[in-house]
């Protein structure tokens, strides 16, 4: 007689992987707006260079203060360039 | 009638605007702020502010700080919303004591909504394609802070907007009661487009004649 296609039962499957998020760097923080970084599982449209940030790729999530709606997923370097063209990049502290 | 182009005082700086007037001095006003992605200038938002001026309605469009200062991420609510309450100030000031109504594309449409649930002095909104959630989020919509709301409201929707689905969008009417007029645009997308190869500015300028009989009934 044939085995029956046995399944493990619910509580013994692994659970998915927490998604990994942590704070921005801090030259990413600007007045205005809240920086996460994560590694997101879906594909977004990065509004600084128009191209897609890829599934799994680390990238900052911007959201303007008080809207989260219009909560953008950018890549690192063209947040960084965003902030540099608005001269709010902040320079690394001179080290002693 | 000449376009006057002018510098709006915000929070965050000066910014553009721009008034189309009607040729009536005495007619009513419009602000209406750009959508997420393109300033005040776009085609779609020139073809509107023309077309309305042409039916009796004065039209001020204006960029919000960001989109003035060449950033691509949208303001803070705070700054946005001061930016729409400036602009509705320099349209009042050319309306003498007018009704000026508020507006916009998208983006520019949900913060004129959100100035007003914060006391923002306009006589009732016209929403250029709201944008009631985000594409394929239909079960996050951003519609709570419309429901406080006591003055005329006008939808103007494309049916296939992916900011908009259809049944989402009728359960908000149907909650807004008399306040919502609805106009649907069969098979029309978000920007009001049936093809790609649409002109903008004719597709702004085909809101127009709906938005200026709304403000006529209003006013």
């Amino acid at each position: 007689m044939p085995r029956k296609n046995r399944r493990a039962p619910l509580e013994y499957l692994p659970s998915p992987a927490p998604r990994p998020r942590s704070a921005a760097p801090a030259w990413a923080e600007v007045a205005g707006y809240e920086v996460r970084q994560v590694a997101g599982d879906k594909p977004y449209r990065c509004p600084g260079c128009d191209h897609m940030v890829r599934p799994g790729l680390w990238h900052l999530v911007v959201v303007p203060d008080g809207d989260p709606d219009e909560r953008r997923h950018w890549h690192v370097d063209c947040w960084k360039k965003e902030l540099r063209r608005q001269g709010l990049l902040r320079r690394s502290e001179p080290e002693f | 009638m000449p376009e006057e182009r002018f510098r709006i005082e915000t929070a965050k700086g000066d910014v553009s605007g721009a008034w189309t007037p009607a040729p009536d001095p005495a007619a009513p006003a419009i602000v209406v702020g750009h959508g997420a992605g393109a300033g005040m200038d776009h085609p779609f938002m020139v073809g509107f502010c023309r077309a309305v001026a042409g039916q009796g309605v004065s039209a001020l469009r204006f960029n919000f700080p960001y989109m003035e200062a060449g950033r691509r991420s949208p303001d803070s609510a705070a700054n946005a919303i001061g930016a729409f309450r400036a602009a509705v100030d320099a349209a009042a000031v050319r309306t003498g004591d007018r009704p000026v109504f508020g507006g916009g594309k998208s983006y520019g449409g949900r913060m004129a909504s959100m100035a007003a649930a914060e006391g923002a002095p306009v006589a009732g909104l016209v929403f250029l394609g709201y944008p009631l959630h985000a594409p394929g989020k239909p079960d996050q919509l951003r519609a709570e802070h419309l429901f406080g709301l006591e003055i005329p409201m006008l939808f103007l929707q494309g049916t296939k907007d992916p900011f908009a689905d259809p049944g989402r969008l009728q359960g908000v009417l149907a909650k807004l009661g008399a306040w919502a007029t609805y106009v649907p645009f069969e098979g029309a997308g978000h920007s009001f487009e049936r093809s790609r190869k649409d002109d903008q500015r004719e597709n702004g300028a085909a809101l127009a004649p709906h938005a200026s009989a709304f403000v006529r009934d209003h006013t």
